[in-house]
């Protein structure tokens, strides 16, 4: 099994590379270079191209390409052409930030998903299944940006000044300014608060579509004989829904956590933007717009990266959870 | 396939070693370590008890809606980046005063020759950098020589201009003077309170090809202003905290205990972390959020006018364009007034030319020529021969070809919604006027490249308090990366040969008066207005004043009472 | 007290938003250790009977009409609370479905599928109730039942999984055992084995066994008696070997003729033309009669009813072997062995299909 992953893994390498390539390309292609962000009125075009020089944009492509790939093979993914700060750094610092919203989130999203799927399966064509129904559907289908700002308004704006409410939670941001001088039980109450906003916009997004997948699966698996057989063994409802249908019923949603997997690297952009949580989303679209490359190519690379493993992932999983499929001796 | 794989292996094996320290890493690493630990220990020495007073001490935290560049003036040349270096960490050698006069700042004070051309700054002997090291007039020398140096790429060479170059320009009298040689220009002090001083004793070593990328800027400044680097998250937030060693003839350290700069790149959320006291000053509003702030109790908005304008370039190059009357009648056309006020408001003012309303050049009177005045428009472009010879509202030329102009813009609302009433108005004249929206780095490349691939752009523009627009309308300049419009008008030449040089603004204020009457006849561009800088302050915030200097020219003096203070 | 005494069960089941009804007043009686074959054709409503009876209806949104009446052991479970409901299914009575391919849950182990019936019936540990598992893999003839237990559905073929069907049915010791077609998906070697398990266990334990299949076959080698139900209702019943010798309803002649009869090649299969109808859309009068090659025109009328009769054509019937046949729509209530023959005998050629009783019913 290890020996299968890893040749997965390997021979996503060379793919993403090409990827990666091709966005070099790309960029390489688009109107604008990244010493613009420097111009400034006044600026004389020997100054200008003095910066490019410096920043090593001077060189043909070809070697500016080449630059690239022995950084990355390197490892160290070269230097930010914005900062200067290494491309590694740059990432290991947002990376933990993404990954904490996106793995909460997403936890979030299943539990609350699945939980909505299995109701609404097992009341079908009930109120109770249309109301849920009609809620996932509307923030599923709702801009999700224009719910971020809603739940802004809501939860910390109103909150606290217009309705009085006791806890009004903070907009944006990962902490509190201040954070430092907390002690350490007020700094994880801090973090807490300031994760709550973002995680639940974002887990409000992904769940109608998690909970419509369930539902789905579900009431496919509902109509099996063996749910017949489970019930007609005097097993309890709970346990014929929660624990023979459900676990028939999660095999195909294991696709979708292959699918959600990436975000734990990538970040959504929106959440990332609207909430001012400095994550990898953003740091891509900003590096995007300043077409600093080197933080776009290592970007890209990682993201098409965690697309592969989470394929992988959902491979090793549809092993675990359904036997059927099992490699080997299981 | 198994090419593939071993190359794949390789690959792998080379990620496993990007664990290992790289050398080119570790140098920067080590800079920044070695500084900030400097750095601490040196205020470890000096911060004690600090001073006693009820204004010592909180927080404040300024949300921007954009990330700023860093604290190194070699490279970092936005808005943002240039106001933390001149009024957080970093010095100039002199301030403006709230009449834009220079008052002595890292300089005591400073003589000018009788020839005018040999400056002299006498520098204060006790500013030390965060680590303690002196700030001497070796520090400014090598500010002055590093700027000059072209491998540099410093973003604002205009302001040494009229330098003598190198070592000539330059000369160390004693550690605390120093004195600068040039050719008499005006308003020379200008460039020594927008040129903030970096320290010799960290980057003399540093080749200056890689200055602009030293961790200096963005990972570890260290500077010797009222406010130490703390640390800083890209796309987050800089910490700052006072700086205890600040010169008390200078007022000595800040009320602040701290100071944040936070990110917030949604406009709304920023105007809600105004609203619920996460931020105590929301820089660069949106229009209509500034009501909203008002409204507020405990909130103001301040608001004063500023030194960037818009306008709406033409492309001179562009053979429909190239007519004076026709660039006049786009102007004439255009409600300026109208679309201002829908806009901002009270809170800008109409421009005609590059010349800010804070400017003392700015002459309110010379806009009456120009008013909106779409009958004279239609003449205008009646005699540049474009009739409409078909009846579909849009004139012709000779040949049949549309009046049809591209004016390009980047993603902005209220550049959209200007572009937009320009559109409906001028198609009022006949004019077939077509906003178009890009990328911004697509619009600076089409603007400033020698191909000059555009009709009519749609930009904004912030003018140093030294006007010289030499680079976007001498006809010497054409070339340049500014000369948009590609004016070439031997009147305007001579007036831009001779502004720069006449020191007495007496006797210049006649010439820019003439400057700007031919401006209005040649009409490069159609100037908009000059809109006012915006920002919410929370009102526990005390003594904020914002002016044309900038949102952080007061932020010595802001104070926070202690019951008002953030409890985190 | 029978173990099991049905009155006037009729259940419906939604399909396209119709209710169907799908057993249309069925009465039927099971006494301790009988087996009773269920025969009849896919779609007479073998399935929704067996339903029923274990009270699952609902869950496939079915329901059953008021005014049925099935008890077991004297208790009314129509109507039942589901908590005492639960405490039957698998207990007292315990039903083993027609396809062991699709009805053991593929994600879970043979052993801890048994164990889960062994747990909801009785109270045992872990180490007990794996006890049981093996004790009753065994019993029903699954070797090395150590390691089977621990095998996936999947790993087994398919008798070793209706022997595991099996055991969880024995898990909770009932009185009354469902087999519904349990051996159709099987191969024929296996189909006997399975048969004789049956059997076997059923003698060996007492159990009632209520045997279902299209197969008159499969019922005759188990069951001594045999209920026709065809269209949800009851069109013969009686003694398996009586039935086998003169069916006396055309249906269930059809269906035995329909058999194929290997020791006899001079039989000529004949299967009976055409399908039963959809549950939602049963004929007038006779429901079997668009199919009955001796139908007359009253049939397509009026629905005759059922009838008791006596043993032998011709002969006194015994008391107590009784033997009923009727048209499908038959009466609301079993009629005795020989009691109100008497009357009426005289208009038996009115409904043809009821000449082969001998005897007759009211006029409706």
């Amino acid at each position: 099994m290890l020996v299968y992953a890893a040749r997965r893994v390997l021979a996503a390498v060379p793919l993403l590379l090409g990827v990666a390539t091709i966005v070099f390309v790309v960029l390489a292609l688009a109107p604008g270079d990244p010493a613009s962000m420097y111009l400034r009125p006044g600026m004389s075009p020997e100054t200008l191209d003095q910066i490019r020089r410096n920043m090593g944009l001077d060189a043909p492509l070809h070697v500016q390409y080449g630059r690239w790939l022995l950084s990355f093979l390197q490892g160290d993914f070269g230097q930010s052409l914005a900062s200067g700060i290494p491309v590694k750094d740059r990432i290991l610092e947002v990376l933990p930030n993404t990954l904490l919203l996106a793995a909460v989130a997403i936890l979030l999203a299943f539990v609350a998903g699945i939980f909505l799927g299995v109701m609404q399966a097992v009341r079908q064509h009930s109120p109770l299944d249309s109301v849920l129904s009609g809620t996932s559907l509307f923030f599923y289908s709702m801009p999700s940006f224009w719910l971020a700002i809603m739940m802004v308004l809501v939860f910390s704006v109103n909150a606290g000044t217009v309705w009085g409410w006791p806890v009004s939670l903070p907009p944006s941001g990962m902490v509190s300014d201040g954070y430092d001088l907390l002690g350490p039980m007020a700094r994880v109450r801090d973090r807490l608060l300031h994760l709550v906003l973002p995680a639940l916009t974002l887990t409000l997004v992904l769940t109608g579509g998690i909970a419509r997948y369930v539902r789905n699966s579900m009431l496919e698996v509902i109509r099996q004989d063996y749910i017949r057989t489970a019930r007609a063994k005097g097993l309890p409802e709970w346990q014929v829904v929660w624990k023979h249908a459900l676990r028939n019923a999660l095999i195909p949603v294991v696709t979708l956590l292959g699918v959600y997997f990436p975000l734990l690297l990538s970040g959504t952009v929106f959440i990332e933007y609207v909430f001012a949580w400095p994550g990898m989303g953003r740091l891509m679209v900003d590096s995007i717009l300043l077409e600093d490359y080197p933080v776009v190519l290592a970007g890209t690379f990682l993201f098409g990266g965690m697309v592969v493993l989470g394929n992988l992932l959902a491979d090793l999983l549809y092993g675990v959870v359904d036997p059927r499929i099992r490699r080997g001796d299981g | 396939m198994k090419q593939v794989l071993s190359c794949s292996l390789l690959t792998a094996l080379f990620l496993m070693g990007a664990c290992a320290d790289d050398p080119d890493t570790r140098t920067m690493d080590g800079f920044c370590e070695t500084a900030l630990a400097r750095v601490d220990s040196f205020m470890a020495t000096v911060s004690g008890d600090g001073p006693e007073g009820v204004r010592y001490g909180g927080m404040a935290v300024v949300g921007a809606p954009a990330e700023m560049g860093g604290m190194n003036a070699f490279a970092h040349g936005d808005a943002g980046a240039v106001q933390h270096q001149l009024f957080v960490n970093l010095m100039t050698l002199v301030q403006y005063d709230e009449k834009l006069e220079p008052v002595p700042y890292l300089a005591r004070s400073w003589e000018l020759s009788e020839d005018e051309s040999e400056l002299t700054f006498h520098l204060r002997d006790d500013v030390r950098w965060h680590d303690g090291e002196p700030t001497t007039a070796h520090d400014v020398a090598f500010t002055f020589l590093t700027a000059m140096d072209p491998r540099t790429g410093f973003p604002n060479p205009a302001f040494f201009q009229h330098y003598l170059p190198g070592e000539e320009g330059v000369e160390v009298v004693d550690s605390f003077t120093v004195k600068f040689r040039f050719r008499p220009h005006s308003e020379y002090m200008d460039t020594w309170r927008a040129v903030a001083i970096m320290p010799r004793h960290l980057l003399a070593d540093v080749p200056p090809e890689e200055l602009a990328r030293h961790p200096i800027g963005e990972v570890c400044p260290v500077g010797n202003g009222p406010f130490r680097f703390v640390s800083r998250r890209p796309g987050d937030r800089w910490l700052f905290e006072a700086n205890p060693a600040f010169p008390d003839g200078l007022g000595g350290r800040p009320f602040l205990d701290r100071y944040t700069y936070r990110v917030i790149p949604e406009q709304t959320i920023l105007l809600a972390e105004l609203l619920t006291g996460g931020v105590d000053v929301h820089v660069a509003m949106f229009p209509n959020h500034a009501a909203r702030a008002e409204a507020e109790p405990g909130l103001r908005v301040v608001s004063f006018p500023y030194r960037s304008f818009l306008f709406a370039g033409w492309n001179s190059r562009v053979p429909k364009l190239s007519d004076p009357r026709v660039r006049r009648a786009l102007t004439l056309g255009v409600n300026r007034g109208q679309i201002m006020q829908g806009i901002h408001g009270e809170r800008a003012v109409v421009v005609n030319s590059g010349i800010p309303p804070v400017h003392w050049a700015f002459d309110p009177s010379l806009g009456d020529s120009l008013p909106y005045d779409p009958d004279q428009a239609r003449s205008l472009l009646e005699g540049a021969g474009w009739v409409d010879r078909n009846g579909d509202g849009i004139r012709q030329d000779s040949e049949g070809s549309p009046l049809r102009i591209e004016l390009i813009l980047n993603q902005n609302q209220e550049r959209q919604e200007v572009a937009e009433i320009m559109r409906v108005q001028l198609r009022e004249v006949g004019v077939d006027l077509r906003p178009r929206v890009v990328e911004f780095a697509t619009l600076m490349g089409r603007i400033t490249s020698r191909q000059r691939d555009f009709e009519g752009v749609l930009v904004s523009w912030e003018a140093e308090f030294r006007l010289d627009e030499r680079d976007q309308f001498h006809s010497a300049a054409v070339d340049g990366l500014w000369a948009f419009s590609g004016t070439r008008d031997p009147i305007l030449d001579r007036y831009l040969d001779t502004l720069p040089i006449i020191t007495d603004r007496g006797e210049a204020i006649p010439v820019w008066r003439a400057y700007q009457s031919r401006i209005m006849e040649v009409q490069p561009y159609t100037y908009l207005y000059s809109a006012y800088r915006r920002n919410g302050v929370n009102e526990r915030l005390r003594e904020v004043v914002m002016d044309a200097r900038g949102e952080w020219a007061s932020i010595r003096g802001w104070w926070i009472a202690p019951e008002d203070r953030r409890t985190p | 007290m029978s173990l099991l005494e049905i009155r006037n069960l009729r259940s419906v089941f939604r399909t396209r938003g119709e209710e169907a009804r799908a057993v249309d007043g069925v009465d039927l009686t099971m006494e301790r250790g009988e087996a009773v074959g269920l025969v009849g054709e896919s779609g007479s409503g073998k399935t929704v009977l067996a339903l029923s009876i274990l009270g699952l209806l609902s869950h496939g949104s079915g329901r059953i009409l008021p005014g049925s009446s099935i008890r077991l052991r004297g208790e009314e479970m129509v109507g039942m609370k589901e908590r005492r409901l639960r405490q039957i299914r698998g207990g007292a009575v315990a039903m083993v479905f027609q396809e062991p391919m699709t009805s053991l849950n593929p994600v879970f182990t043979v052993g801890d599928q048994v164990l889960e019936a062994v747990k909801a019936h009785r109270a045992m540990d872990g180490r007990e109730g794996w006890a049981e598992v093996i004790r009753l893999l065994r019993e029903v003839g699954i070797p090395e039942p150590e390691q089977r237990a621990g095998a996936y559905p999947h790993q087994l073929s398919g008798g070793m999984r209706q022997r595991a069907m099996i055991a969880m049915a024995l898990a909770g010791s009932p009185a009354l055992l469902i087999a519904d077609e349990p051996t159709s998906a099987l191969d024929v070697t296996v189909q006997a084995q399975i048969l004789e398990l049956l059997k076997r266990l059923q003698s060996r334990f007492h159990m009632a066994l209520l045997l279902i299949s299209h197969d008159v076959g499969v019922v005759s080698r188990v069951c001594q008696t045999m209920v026709v139900l065809y269209a949800g209702k009851v069109v013969e019943k009686g003694p398996t070997q009586d039935i086998l010798r003169s069916p006396r309803h055309p249906y269930t002649r059809g269906l035995l003729g329909s058999r194929l009869f290997l020791k006899d090649r001079r039989r000529v299969l004949r299967p009976i033309p055409g399908e039963v109808p959809e549950a939602n859309a049963w004929p007038e009068g006779c429901r079997f009669h668009p199919r009955c090659s001796e139908a007359w025109h009253l049939c397509g009328r009026e629905e005759p009813r059922l009838v008791a009769m006596g043993l032998g054509r011709g002969a006194g019937a015994r008391e107590g072997d009784s033997r009923v046949v009727g048209p499908p729509g038959g009466s609301l209530s079993e009629v005795g062995p020989t009691d109100r023959g008497g009357e009426g005998r005289s208009r038996a050629r009115s409904v043809r299909c009821w000449l082969f009783s001998g005897d007759l019913g009211e006029e409706t």
